[in-house]
């Protein structure tokens, strides 16, 4: 009889529930939808941010991601393709869409809140550090989306090999040859436009050098 | 197929950066590095691309108000019933619930006895 009086609610637990029970109940039940909403908000604006590259763009994306999950998970069978697998999948291909729509492949900087946030160090080093950072991120969305995704679910979600392989459909295997081809493209076309640069600033010496 | 060199530099390359992302020490990046049997001069290169693209890929938190606001529409786009609402009430409320019921038929049929007991002493007083 006490058990009775000291329960709370007939209220599932979610927060100790896994995807899988949380989703088939999320298809009659919005707080359990909830729950995976705050799972998973922050990562997918995360990965729609750095391909995005701007704020409101992110937000309006991360939006559209959580409305379609959520008119769509009736529809959603776990068919080895886990739940968070599946919501970076339509962030993935409401990005391209983003992109294809604007034709923005463009480099855009990024917001001034983000490079706030990259200030850590002193003044003097900032300049200097700023401009590599910039370089390096111009460098990132210079190559293809699917690289561009290893290179954020590993380094901004810290997922595993085999998570990503889950999200982006491949074997462990074929995710660290891309890795590892996806960091050679990134030196050779980092080194290019230093030596480009380096061309630039020094024209006169290039000219005689030849 | 068999394991290649090329494999094992990706197997290198994915441990060393699970190393690098996860804040490992210099003696311990050195040592897996050391196990592979690889040159630095190698590995070098890629070990300073590791540690930029970790300083420039830092996990952003998107803003409060965003979060509530698109929480509060998405919730809003499913509404309980009254009846879901009452079901997920706690017990004791559901208890209480049940004695107020049973207390307010008690007192409505006991004062509908009274006024037909009353009703039953007045009416030889009419006839008379």
């Amino acid at each position: 009889m006490m058990n009775i009086f000291n329960r709370k609610s007939k209220q599932p637990n979610y927060k100790d529930m896994p995807d899988t029970e949380l989703v088939e109940l999320a298809k009659t039940d919005q707080d359990a939808f909830g729950e995976l909403y705050e799972r998973y908000m922050t990562k997918i604006y995360n990965y729609i941010y750095y391909r995005t590259s701007n704020q409101h763009d992110a937000e309006d994306l991360t939006a559209r991601v959580f409305y379609r999950a959520m008119s769509h998970i009736e529809n959603y069978v776990d068919k080895g393709v886990p739940f968070q697998a599946w919501l970076y999948r339509i962030a993935h291909n409401l990005v391209a869409n983003w992109h294809r729509d604007r034709g923005r492949r463009k480099i855009i900087p990024l917001d001034e809140f983000v490079a706030s946030s990259l200030r850590s160090e002193s003044p003097d080093r900032f300049a200097e550090d700023e401009e590599e950072r910039e370089q390096l991120l111009e460098a990132i969305r210079r190559l293809p989306s699917e690289r561009q995704q290893l290179l954020l679910l590993k380094f901004v979600e810290h997922k595993s090999n085999a998570e990503i392989g889950e999200i982006m459909e491949r074997t462990e295997g074929a995710i660290k040859s891309l890795y590892h081809r996806t960091l050679i493209t990134l030196r050779d076309d980092l080194q290019m436009k230093q030596l480009s640069r380096n061309r630039n600033d020094n024209p006169n010496r290039t000219q005689k050098k030849g | 197929m068999s394991y290649t060199s090329e494999n094992r530099f990706e197997d290198l390359l994915s441990e060393l950066t699970d190393a690098m992302l996860h804040d490992a020490s210099a003696r311990q990046v050195n040592t897996l590095v050391d196990s592979y049997d690889v040159a630095a001069v190698e590995i070098n290169p890629f070990k300073d691309m590791i540690y930029q693209l970790q300083g420039v890929l830092t996990p952003q938190q998107p803003s409060d108000q965003f979060a509530k606001r698109l929480k509060r529409d998405l919730m809003g786009q499913q509404r309980y019933t009254f009846m879901d609402r009452l079901r997920y009430l706690p017990a004791r409320v559901h208890v209480a619930a049940g004695f107020a019921v049973v207390a307010g038929f008690m007192l409505i049929t006991r004062r509908r006895i009274g006024i037909d007991i009353d009703d039953a002493v007045e009416l030889p007083a009419l006839q008379q």
